[in-house]
């Protein structure tokens, strides 16, 4: 279950661009490399929300981060299939002056593993927000 | 939370198709979610094959990736910014067939609708 969920790296990233939704998991900001955790404390929901301070970062699904960058920042993450290989666009449809989104690309990750260039879109489409 | 999960209607075509990954959460009879989780440092889980829990909710994440790597029948189910949800499948010949499903009013419909119909290819 645990691929369902964004690495710490992107985790992190989320965090300092403002992302604050309900998630099932989170990394707790003890060590370098934290583990996945779910509370126990919420154990009859398994739901929070993010706290104030710093002990704790945010662990959403991929499916949780795609549709924020495109409700709150007009990026979509684009996956299509060619052969073997999963060509992932970052599209940012804020431009009015493109006709045809669909021809046009921001950023894009090429490669075999899915989840892997799902995760090279993502970071560089969080890197495309500017704080 | 619950709009992560997808529809009781294709939990069951799901179930159906032999879909049996670990899911963190599952529809009660009156066909709401219960989700789990589990004060460790891993997922509490159940699957079809569970006989309490009696029909699994994937969320839709899960359900793409199961329809995208299903063993016989591969389908891919993606989003075209701004215009579809498109539903792809190859047959023998590798001839690539597609099926659209606009977005224009509702984003989220026409994912469900996507997948409903790469489950009636399945």
């Amino acid at each position: 279950m645990k691929h369902l969920f964004v690495t710490y790296e992107i985790a992190k990233l989320l965090k300092e661009k403002g992302f604050n939704e309900m998630c099932f998991a989170y990394y707790p900001s003890t060590c370098l490399n934290p583990d996945l955790l779910i509370p126990s404390q919420y154990k009859e929901t398994a739901i929070f929300y993010d706290r104030p301070h710093n002990t704790l970062t945010l662990a959403p699904m991929h499916q949780q981060v795609i549709d924020f960058l495109r409700e709150k920042h007009d990026l979509v993450i684009s996956t299509r299939r060619d052969g073997g290989y999963w060509i992932i666009d970052v599209v940012d449809i804020s431009d009015e002056d493109s006709s045809s989104p669909f021809n046009r690309t921001d950023e894009r990750a090429l490669g075999s593993d899915y989840y892997a260039m799902l995760n090279e879109a993502i970071i560089k489409a969080l890197n495309l927000i500017k704080n | 939370m619950k709009h992560l999960f997808v529809t009781h209607e294709i939990a069951v075509k799901l179930k159906e198709l032999g879909f049996n990954e670990p899911c963190i959460a599952f529809f009660l009879e009156n066909k709401e979610i219960y989700s789990l989780s589990n004060p460790t440092s891993d997922f509490s889980t159940v699957t079809n094959e569970n006989k309490r829990h009696n029909i699994s909710a994937p969320l839709w994440q899960q359900a793409i990736d199961w329809l995208r790597t299903h063993e016989t029948k591969p389908i891919d189910v993606y989003d075209i910014p701004l215009i579809c949800w498109q539903v792809q499948q190859y047959d023998k010949n590798l001839s690539k067939h597609n099926f659209n499903y606009f977005d224009s009013e509702d984003y989220y419909k026409s994912r469900e609708q996507a997948i409903l119909k790469a489950i009636q290819l399945i």
